[in-house]
């Protein structure tokens, strides 16, 4: 019954909370334009639709593009892998209430290390990234990379610092689990206790 | 072939066996990659 | 007549399907402790609700069915394929509550495929789930893979004749040592020693490559986890592309292949039959047909002029074939990539790959080498008694572990499964095809799901229609019970509603 009677309450306070704290955010900073080409674009526009023997269309071609810097950095002596996501979650990640939209989406950078040191925030699940700018060469299987999906970026800039997000506990699951629990160990006990009523000498 | 008598091997007999075991597993992948790589390139040199 | 299963079955079958739940309810204790170590406290409440959820079931059923019976066949298999159902239910909880996921359907999907060591999901936002959920997909996958049967009989079950039919139904019959609480023992061993040599190697590479060491280590056990159990979960939606390595490939390929053996292989091996791995048909029948699909693939690949040199095309095409071989589901290429760089002749050798999949008895799924092992055996003994004088006996035999001479009942046991799996794979293509996506892509993705391999190529997406999960899901179950036990399942359903 407590469940019951605090459930609704809590949902609509946590609904409240979240609509508060993305309020402003959303009100700050002007939404970042769509990747022209996105990575959806880079690994699926061929020359000829079908014709694989005719390559993809933006292989070897100078791209613009921005995008959630995620994970970590990955220097390799001077130079460096990075991964920009450009997908749903780029501003805003699903604890703070971004709406799910599909899978990630993303593109292996490969750029000067000294560059990256620019990037402040790399996106998991306690950080939003930074939004980062590229421009570099896209290519469908790189040479230099064991055929590896990628682009050699030139330039980088960044679009928006990242930060730190924040994933509360929300009530209703603390309530929640505190009845889960009660019952289990009703029940443990209930087994405990018929178990040796029925085979007093011999437990399974 | 006849069963060879079974002789109990003590523990650290037994976890030098498994050492050995896993080794010679990983060896004979590894050793399986390189060949099927140079059957490949032998493979595109004849057909390109 | 179908007989009306007695009050007495039911309480066996809940008795043991309670006990193994509540083995998985204790595996979930260690993503708790994940969630609690790098305080991500909503994570960790997501995971109290659930092992609660899973305590609740299994004291229940314990509670409620009070039997001193032992398990009959019919029981084991209705247990293992119980089992997994009832686990997959409970095992979607963490994933549902995170909100990464867009329904419980789409969770059910996730933690079937990890459970059947799969590799396909559906979950959102991959790149920001937190460790303790990432720690959770991975253990289900590590632990699915050794099965989850065998994981409550190592901890829960007492040494009965009826354990071993349970573990029978789970897809694997091999007795490595003569108790089969102790044979679930040796496969521990086997994939515990596993674990710790491949974290280590991975975690290495992985610090060498730039990662921080909490990182490194991490993803190297998680890695190590999704490759050793065929699953193909990775923490990162680049999957292992994310590592641009070819000393991390080749760690993987070496875990992805060892755990595509036979644990009876492995034992022979760690107990000094070290010539059993070049004597035995299922590691033959592998490498064959790794080889035959490799040269096919790099032969088509390398006419379309999609790599640039040789090295990259073949560390492209043998990565992800052996991938597919052994039912892993790894890839170094976006799926999409499957379509619109290797086109239709790669898409289909890597079905043929993933439709053949790994050794019995392993973690991995697909026909199984074994059964073309035998099948090819067998067609050879019917060539041969076609030349030979009517007079003469042909006999063929085939060696796992020691030699079995074939006969025509072990070959039509071999014929059936391998039809059904056949069959498996052909209605979930024209399934597929039947929502508009090419034939050759939805062959190709049902394969993957049913031979628990995982790779995709595109039509896996959490906005695909639900009837497409339900199938894939379904898919991936069959697949990894190879059909017994759920048939079981299904006509222990029909016996409560329909026997006499």
């Amino acid at each position: 019954m407590i469940m019951r009677n605090r459930f609704f309450p809590s949902m609509l306070l946590l609904a409240a909370l979240f609509a508060l704290a993305a309020a402003p955010a959303v009100a700050a900073e002007a939404p970042i334009p769509k990747n022209n080409p996105d990575s959806t674009e880079l690994v699926n526009k061929m020359n000829v639709p079908g014709d694989i023997t005719k390559g993809l269309f933006w292989n070897g071609k100078t791209v613009t593009f921005h995008g959630e810097a995620i994970g970590e950095v990955m220097v390799r002596d001077s130079y460096a892998w990075i991964h920009l996501n450009d997908d749903a979650y780029m501003e805003r990640n699903v604890e703070e209430g971004a709406k799910l939209g599909g899978y990630n989406s993303g593109m292996a950078v490969w750029i000067s290390a000294d560059l990256t040191k620019q990037i402040d925030t790399y996106g998991d699940y306690k950080h939003e990234g930074s939004i980062v700018e590229i421009e570099g060469v896209f290519n469908a299987a790189c040479k230099e990379h064991g055929g590896d999906m990628d682009i050699h970026a030139t330039g980088l800039r960044i679009l928006r610092a990242g930060h730190v997000v924040d994933d509360p506990v929300q009530p209703w699951k603390v309530w929640l689990a505190l009845a889960l629990i009660a019952i289990a160990v009703g029940l443990w006990r209930l087994d405990r206790v018929t178990r040796n009523r029925i085979s007093p000498h011999r437990g399974i | 072939m006849a069963e060879m008598p079974r002789v109990v091997a003590t523990r650290r007999q037994e976890i030098i066996g498994y050492a050995l075991g896993i080794i010679h597993e990983s060896l004979w992948i590894l050793v399986f990659t390189l060949g099927a790589y140079i059957a490949a390139v032998i493979a595109m040199a004849v057909f390109k | 007549m179908i007989v009306r299963p007695r009050k007495e079955d039911h309480l066996v079958i809940g008795k043991y399907t309670g006990k193994v739940i509540v083995g998985v309810g204790l595996l979930m204790c260690i993503p708790l402790l994940t969630s609690i170590a790098f305080a991500e406290w909503d994570t960790a409440v997501d995971f109290i609700v659930a092992i609660s959820a899973c305590m609740i079931f299994g004291f229940g059923t314990q509670a409620l069915c009070r039997t001193q019976k032992d398990l009959s066949w019919s029981h084991g298999l209705v247990v293992a394929s119980g089992s997994w159902f009832f686990a997959t239910a409970l095992g979607a909880l963490p994933a549902l509550l995170s909100g990464h996921a867009g329904s419980y359907l789409d969770t059910l999907f996730d933690v079937m495929s990890g459970y059947t060591t799969t590799g396909l999901y559906l979950l959102q936002d991959l790149d920001h789930v937190s460790n303790g959920l990432n720690m959770w997909r991975h253990l289900l996958t590590y632990a699915g893979g050794q099965g989850i049967v065998v994981i409550a009989l190592t901890f829960l079950f007492k040494a009965t004749a009826g354990a071993y039919k349970v573990y029978v139904g789970e897809g694997k019959d091999e007795r490595l040592l003569p108790n089969v609480i102790q044979t679930a023992r040796a496969i521990w061993l086997v994939s515990l020693t596993w674990l710790g040599i491949g974290t280590l190697f991975l975690g290495f590479r992985g610090m060498q490559l730039g990662q921080g060491p909490v990182r490194a280590f991490f993803h190297g056990l998680w890695v190590f986890m999704g490759a050793w159990s065929t699953g193909g979960f990775a923490p990162q939606s680049y999957n292992t592309f994310w590592f641009h390595d070819i000393g991390y490939e080749v760690i993987c390929i070496v875990i992805m292949i060892a755990g595509s053996f036979n644990f009876a292989l492995h034992w022979a091996m760690w107990t000094g039959k070290r010539e059993e791995i070049r004597k035995n048909v299922e590691t033959i029948s592998f490498f064959v047909t790794l080889s035959i699909t490799t040269l096919v693939a790099t032969f088509f690949l390398a006419q379309a002029n999609i790599y640039p040199d040789a090295m990259s095309l073949f560390r492209k095409v043998f990565y992800q074939l052996v991938s597919g071989h052994t039912t892993t589901g790894f890839s170094t290429i976006y799926a999409r990539s499957f379509v619109t760089q290797w086109g239709p002749i790669g898409l289909i050798v890597t079905t043929v790959a993933m439709a053949i999949g790994a050794s019995a008895a392993s973690t991995g799924g697909g026909i199984k080498g074994i059964r073309m092992g035998v099948i090819s055996k067998a067609l050879v003994q019917d060539v041969r008694r076609m030349i030979s004088p009517e007079s003469s006996v042909i006999m063929e035999k085939y060696h796992h572990i020691r030699d079995t001479w074939l006969d025509d009942g072990l070959v039509r046991g071999v014929m059936t499964v391998t039809i059904a799996y056949l069959t498996l794979y052909g209605i979930g293509a024209i399934v597929g095809a039947m929502y508009g996506y090419p034939l050759e892509q939805a062959a190709f993705e049902m394969v993957s799901a049913a031979s628990n391999t995982g790779l995709s190529c595109g039509i896996t997406q959490p906005n695909m229609p639900d009837l497409l999960k339900v199938v894939y899901t379904l898919g991936m179950w069959l697949g990894r019970l190879e059909f017994m036990s759920v048939f079981a399942l299904i006509g222990y359903g029909v016996a409560v509603v329909r026997g006499k």
